[in-house]
């Protein structure tokens, strides 16, 4: 990793190649460690299927070719898949109103960018995104998995007496997709912790 | 001497170890038990078989098994359900399997059981910390047959798994945060005042 890189992965959902050569990749890629573009939804939705594990931040433009798949589609799929990834609108559009504003609420859309932002502005959001995402549980649980050879990583390391076996990839998988067993840890980590707070036995 | 009927399922695919572990050390607190393990003589028949010269007074089941809402399961079999409760009529049913305390548990004691000892939902182990996990399984036992009640034993054994969560949290917090949705699952219905000298 570069020092002072962030290691989120940026993914671009954009159908103009002209913005991979511009100053905004190039200001992106000085902040975090890769930048990936896809050029249409579907692809973009193959990348996060094959990469759940990982650290995502999407910048997605709303409108593409008539004869494809269009941004909301992207949202309402993504959704489906994981409500974890943090979501920024990246449009050159102002007519976004009635169901299709409706439905990029509902994605539970992280920010909202102009087309016409400024590099520092759309640096400031991928940053705030990733200080979202470093606060989440998953994000520890990664950190934590890191401090294991690859070998042990894959072995199995919890079992469930309904018969179920998972190893610790397998659980950062369970927690990133949102399953109800991911949620389940996620929430016994969370109540570990409040109880540790309240028998004082560690402290904020 | 206690009438005791042991049942693990030590060929389980993913907690065959774990149970077979369990079933030993409980074995070195019990010294004598009917012990029903994943084998061709551990079917439900001879289980009940063995229940019923045993529960015209009190008597322990212990079991190390699969579980679910209604049942507990040896080689992928219900050995206990709703179907054969009357047979654990002066039971202290002690149990190490998951869910069996929603539905089960219940039934159980409306068929005349003393008392339930199990987890109410998912129980979960560490696969490179199963000794401790194993430990804290059967330490309600261990308890009892130190003359405690099984109600002092059950506060005993929150208390240990309490201890064990805070030795471990430091360096594994995720087998502390196991262990401690563990204990929160665990529950124990009927006479708490029961005692090993009931059943002699």
């Amino acid at each position: 990793m570069e020092q002072g890189k962030r290691t989120a992965t940026i993914l671009v959902v954009e159908d103009d190649k002209g913005q991979q050569t511009n100053g905004f990749a190039l200001e992106v890629e000085t902040g975090f460690e890769r930048v990936v573009f896809k050029e249409t939804v579907n692809d973009a939705l193959a990348f996060v299927n094959d990469n759940l594990p990982s650290k995502i931040i999407i910048l997605l433009d709303l409108g593409f070719p008539k004869s494809e798949e269009q941004g909301v589609y992207f949202l309402n799929e993504l959704r489906k898949q994981s409500r974890r990834i943090p979501v920024i609108i990246w449009s050159g559009r102002d007519d976004i109103e009635g169901a299709e504003y409706q439905e990029i609420i509902n994605g539970s859309t992280f920010a909202f960018l102009s087309k016409s932002a400024s590099s520092e502005e759309i640096m400031e959001i991928l940053r705030k995104a990733d200080d979202y995402l470093n606060s989440q549980i998953d994000t520890a649980v990664e950190s934590w998995l890191e401090s294991h050879s690859e070998e042990e990583r894959k072995k199995p390391f919890l079992k469930t007496s309904d018969g179920q076996s998972y190893s610790m990839e397998d659980l950062l998988r369970e927690i990133r997709m949102q399953t109800p067993f991911g949620k389940k840890i996620a929430l016994d980590i969370n109540k570990l912790t409040i109880d540790l707070l309240f028998r004082k036995k560690e402290q904020i | 001497m206690i009438k005791d009927i042991l049942l693990y399922d030590d060929e389980d695919d993913d907690l065959g170890d774990f149970f077979r572990l369990c079933s030993y050390k409980y074995m070195k607190v019990a010294k004598q038990c009917v012990a029903f393990k994943h084998d061709s003589k551990s079917c439900k028949d001879a289980i009940e078989r063995s229940m019923s010269k045993c529960n015209n007074s009190k008597f322990l089941l212990v079991s190390f098994l699969h579980g679910s809402d209604d049942a507990l399961y040896l080689s992928k079999k219900e050995v206990i359900s709703p179907h054969n409760a009357y047979f654990l009529s002066n039971a202290f049913c002690y149990t190490f399997s998951c869910h069996c305390g929603k539905n089960l548990a219940q039934i159980l004691l409306d068929n005349g059981a003393c008392t339930f000892w199990g987890y109410i939902d998912n129980v979960s182990v560490i696969v490179d910390n199963e000794d401790d996990f194993a430990d804290l399984a059967v330490s309600g036992l261990r308890h009892f047959y130190c003359n405690k009640t099984v109600g002092e034993a059950y506060d005993a054994v929150k208390k240990e798994y309490t201890s064990k969560i805070d030795a471990l949290y430091k360096t594994d917090y995720f087998c502390a945060a196991t262990l401690m949705y563990n204990r929160d699952s665990m529950i124990l219905l009927g006479d708490k005042n029961l005692a090993i000298n009931d059943f002699t």
